[in-house]
Formats: structure tokens, C-alpha cells, sequence
């Protein structure tokens, strides 16, 4: 508990004080928030809030949590705490408590900008959260593997992916199971549309603010896969220092 | 404490350590001296487990946690200030609260306690780097370097302050270029060239034995006479 309260504000006060940490974050709720404010978004609101989401789930965080993994490495003190007897399952939860909890707060922001309230928050901030626990799985996973380096670009076509699936069915197939689509899916369902019909009636179809069936089980098992694969990666090596911490008995 | 037995190590084809054998005896400071390249923070590294060596044997007596480290200015993160970078490391070790500030002054960063990192000078950010491997009073201290970006003022400083942590039962392991400075400092010493110790003993027995104690001990001219390079 002490290691995991250590590194928990370390964490913390890193975030605030490095822009290469809350830089993106900020910008990714910064840009939206000024393209409602100086225009008429309408109907767009919901689409343009989900994209931005989507980046701020997929490429800020994902790219944080490998970035602090890597600054924790490069700097060696991911090493020295290892040294000091903290475990890579406690590190993990330190650092993945600040990004869930400053995730919690940008989220509310963006469900506020989409107009959100009621049930349809609740379910945006259920569904969203649950995206960001595999962003962090997958952004610490990366981080603490020789895989490092590609971290932007596997972020980058999670982040954007879901954004030309739309446009593109072969894409949104590729898409369909993984976490950004499904909150990609529930942001925009809860929209609703006015459309006109060829004949000059008019169709209204309401915004849903439920959360479709089967979507929540294919978070979990995203959280699940990514879960394993962040133990079969990291436990096997454990934290830099570990190994020495072993050979010492 | 420390054993290195005909230690072997190479990067890439080149050869840094050939043959390394020496050890430290629990409580004393010994200093590992070598010009700039020869391999002394590869040693350190090496005992570290930070690296493995190719051949040869070596053992370290001393739990992780009992271990501090001090490599060039690793440890730190530049985006916070002194305080908080020694505060996870006191927090994790379960240290009362007034410690990182009492470590602070030890090594003359009291005044600095809450500026970042990154807009510290050189030598501030080697003491503080320094203040974070003796903040849990480790029994087993790595020190790459120490005092090398230090002015001689605060230099000796610091060597007063190693010297006090010996009192206190620590063991030190330090590398240095500065011949002096391991004369006044270490219990014992060896020096490194070419990948080998060309020669390990008290500093001053070495000088004797060199015959090159005119005014005062020199180290530097038994290098000379031993390697043919000047430190
Ligand atoms: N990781 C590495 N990869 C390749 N060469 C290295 C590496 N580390 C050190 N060396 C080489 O080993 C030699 C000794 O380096 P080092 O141990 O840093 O010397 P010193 O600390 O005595 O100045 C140098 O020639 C350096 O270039
Ligand atoms: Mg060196």
C-alpha cells in the first residue's frame, strides 16, 4: 500500500508538471470545446465529440502511459523501485489509478460538451472508462516492451481508425470488436437525426442512450485480452531490477 | 562485500574488460581509478546487474533494497523538484517525513528543495542525485563519478559526508579520475587500464611502493610509471 501511495502521487504531480504528459489531453478537449463554442455544431455534436474521444482514449492515453512508463525506465528509476522492493502489479495499479482518475475528469468535460446528462452520461462514462482501462493496458504493455518506439503508430490507427471506418465497410469490420469502435458506436448512436425524406417528409430518429447489447461483454474481453497480455509481457521479466531482487533470494 | 573474479566484458568486438579481479572488504571506501573510457562505469553496471558480463565470476553481498546507486544523474525525474524526486523514494522505503529535507542539507540543497530539476546547475543535480542513493542510508553505496562536476569546495564537502556514512558501517564503491582525491579518500584503491587492474592496495602503500612520494604521495606519476598515460 505504501509503494502503491508513492508512486500514485508521484504520478500525479509528473502528469501536471510535464506537457508532454497533459499537453495532449488538454489540447484534444480544448479543440472541440472551441469548435462548438464558435460554431453551430447541431446534429455534428455528437460526432465531433467522438472524435476527439476517441483520440484522447486511444492516442493521448495509450501514448501517457507508455510515455511515463518509458521516462520511469529511461530515467532508471523504474529500476531503482524495483530494487526497493515495488512490484510490477504495484506500479501498475499507482499508475494507472492517475490516469484513470484524470480520465474520469476529461470524460465528464466531453459527455458535458456532447450535451449529455441523465443515463446517457452514466452509460458514456461507463462504456469510455472501460476503453480507457485498455488504453492503459495497452499503452503500459508497450511501454514496458521492446515495442516501445511504435507506440504512436498503434496508437494513432486506434485513435483514427474508427473515424474512416465509418466511411468504409471493410474497415469498420476490421474495427468491429476492438475498444475505440465500441465507443466510437455508442457516442454516435446517441445523437439522434433529423432526416429528410425523398418524398419531403420528415424522419426524426431519436438519440439512444442505452448501452447495446453484447457491447459491454466485448469490453470485457477487450480488457481481458489486454490483461493478458500485459502479465504474459511483464511478470515474466518483471519490473527492471527484479531479476536481481530474485538472484538475492 | 564485493568480489570480481577475471571479470570479461566486450561491446560489439571491442574489447572493454579483459581480465578485472578485486574486492571490497565490508565498511571501507574503495575507489576504482581509470582516465575517462576505461570502463569504470562498466564495472559499476556490471555489479549492478544493470549488465552481464561475458566471462568470469563476480558475487555482491547485499540485498536490493540495501543498495544505493548513484549513476551519472539516473535517478532523477527532471519535471519535478528535489523534494518530490526524493520524496517516492522516502515514502517507499517507509522514512519519517523530515527526511528528504535533512538529506537535502547534507549535501547543501536546502535552499533548493522546491526548484525542478531540469533548471538545476550540473553539480546541484550530481548532489542531488547524490542525496537520493544515501537517503535510505543504504549499507552498500555505487557511486559513479561523484564529485565530478563538483568545485573543490563542495567536493570535499562531499567526501567528508562519504566518510561520515563509513563511520556509520556503509560500504562504499566509488570510480574517480581525480588521483587526489582517492589518496585522501579511500581505504583502498585500483587502478584500471587497458581492461585490466594494473594495481589495488592502500593509496599510500602504492605510492610507496612506486617510490614516488617526494613532497607528497603521488598517484598520478605511479599511473604514469605503470601505464605509460597520463590519468
Ligand atoms: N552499452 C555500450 N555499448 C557499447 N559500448 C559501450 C557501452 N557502454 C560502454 N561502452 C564503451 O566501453 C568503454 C568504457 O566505457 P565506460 O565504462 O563508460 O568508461 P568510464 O566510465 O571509465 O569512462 C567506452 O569505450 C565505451 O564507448
Ligand atoms: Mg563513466
Amino acid at each position: 500500500m505504501r509503494n502503491i501511495k508513492a508512486i500514485f502521487t508521484k504520478q500525479l504531480k509528473s502528469f501536471f508538471k510535464n506537457p508532454s504528459l497533459f499537453g495532449t489531453p488538454a489540447s484534444f478537449l480544448l479543440i472541440p470545446f472551441l469548435m462548438l463554442m464558435l460554431t453551430d455544431a447541431g446534429d455534428a455534436r455528437a460526432i465531433i465529440v467522438s472524435q476527439f474521444v476517441l483520440m484522447f482514449a486511444g492516442i493521448s492515453m495509450i501514448g501517457n502511459a507508455s510515455y511515463i512508463i518509458t521516462e520511469d525506465r529511461s530515467t532508471m528509476n523504474l529500476r531503482f523501485m524495483g530494487m526497493a522492493g515495488v512490484k510490477p502489479w504495484q506500479y501498475l495499479i499507482a499508475t494507472s489509478g492517475v490516469f484513470l482518475m484524470v480520465s474520469l475528469g476529461v470524460l465528464y468535460l466531453f459527455g458535458l460538451m456532447a450535451g449529455f446528462s441523465g443515463e446517457v452520461m452514466i452509460n458514456f462514462l461507463i462504456l469510455c472508462m472501460l476503453g480507457i482501462v485498455c488504453s492503459i493496458l495497452l499503452g503500459t504493455t508497450l511501454g514496458l516492451s521492446k515495442f516501445a518506439p511504435f507506440t504512436m503508430i498503434i496508437a494513432l490507427v486506434l485513435g483514427i481508425g474508427p473515424i474512416f471506418a465509418v466511411a468504409n465497410e471493410a474497415l469498420a469490420n476490421m474495427f468491429r470488436f476492438t475498444f475505440v469502435q465500441q465507443m466510437n458506436i455508442f457516442i454516435r448512436q446517441t445523437g439522434g437525426t433529423i432526416l429528410e425524406m425523398p418524398d419531403g417528409t420528415v424522419q426524426v430518429i431519436e438519440g439512444v442512450a442505452a448501452i447495446p447489447e453484447g457491447m459491454l461483454q466485448i469490453m470485457a474481453i477487450n480488457v481481458a485480452v489486454l490483461l493478458v497480455l500485459f502479465i504474459v509481457t511483464n511478470l515474466r521479466n518483471g519490473l527492471d531490477g527484479e531479476r536481481l531482487a530474485k538472484k538475492r533470494g | 562485500m564485493i568480489k570480481m573474479e577475471n571479470i570479461e566484458k566486450t561491446f560489439g568486438g571491442q574489447t572493454v574488460l579483459s581480465d578485472v579481479s578485486f574486492n571490497v572488504k565490508k565498511g571501507e571506501i574503495f575507489g576504482l581509478l581509470g582516465p575517462s573510457g576505461a570502463g569504470k562505469t562498466t564495472i559499476i553496471n556490471i555489479l549492478t546487474g544493470m549488465l552481464k558480463e561475458d566471462g568470469g565470476n563476480k558475487e555482491v553481498i547485499a540485498n536490493p533494497h540495501e543498495i544505493g546507486i548513484m549513476l551519472d544523474i539516473g535517478g532523477l525525474y527532471p519535471h519535478l523538484n528535489c523534494l518530490e524526486n526524493l520524496n517516492l523514494y522516502a515514502q517507499i522505503y517507509g522514512l519519517p517525513k523530515n527526511k528528504p529535507m535533512e538529506v537535502l542539507k547534507t549535501v547543501g540543497l536546502e535552499d533548493s528543495a522546491k526548484k525542478t530539476v531540469s533548471k538545476l546547475s550540473r553539480g546541484m543535480t550530481q548532489r542531488l542525485a547524490l542525496a537520493r542513493a544515501i537517503l535510505y542510508s543504504p549499507k552498500l553505496l555505487f557511486l559513479d563519478e561523484p564529485t565530478s562536476a563538483l568545485d573543490p569546495g563542495t567536493s570535499k564537502g562531499v567526501c567528508k559526508l562519504l566518510q561520515e556514512l563509513r563511520e556509520q558501517g556503509a560500504t562504499i564503491f566509488l570510480t574517480t579520475h581525480n588521483m587526489d582525491e582517492a589518496l585522501k579518500l579511500c581505504d583502498r584503491i585500483a587502478l584500471l587500464h587497458d581492461g585490466k587492474i594494473v594495481e589495488q592496495g592502500n593509496p599510500n602503500e602504492i605510492c610507496e611502493r612506486y617510490n614516488s612520494i617526494k613532497t607528497v604521495p603521488d598517484l598520478e606519476s605511479v599511473f604514469l610509471q605503470l601505464t605509460g598515460v597520463e590519468l
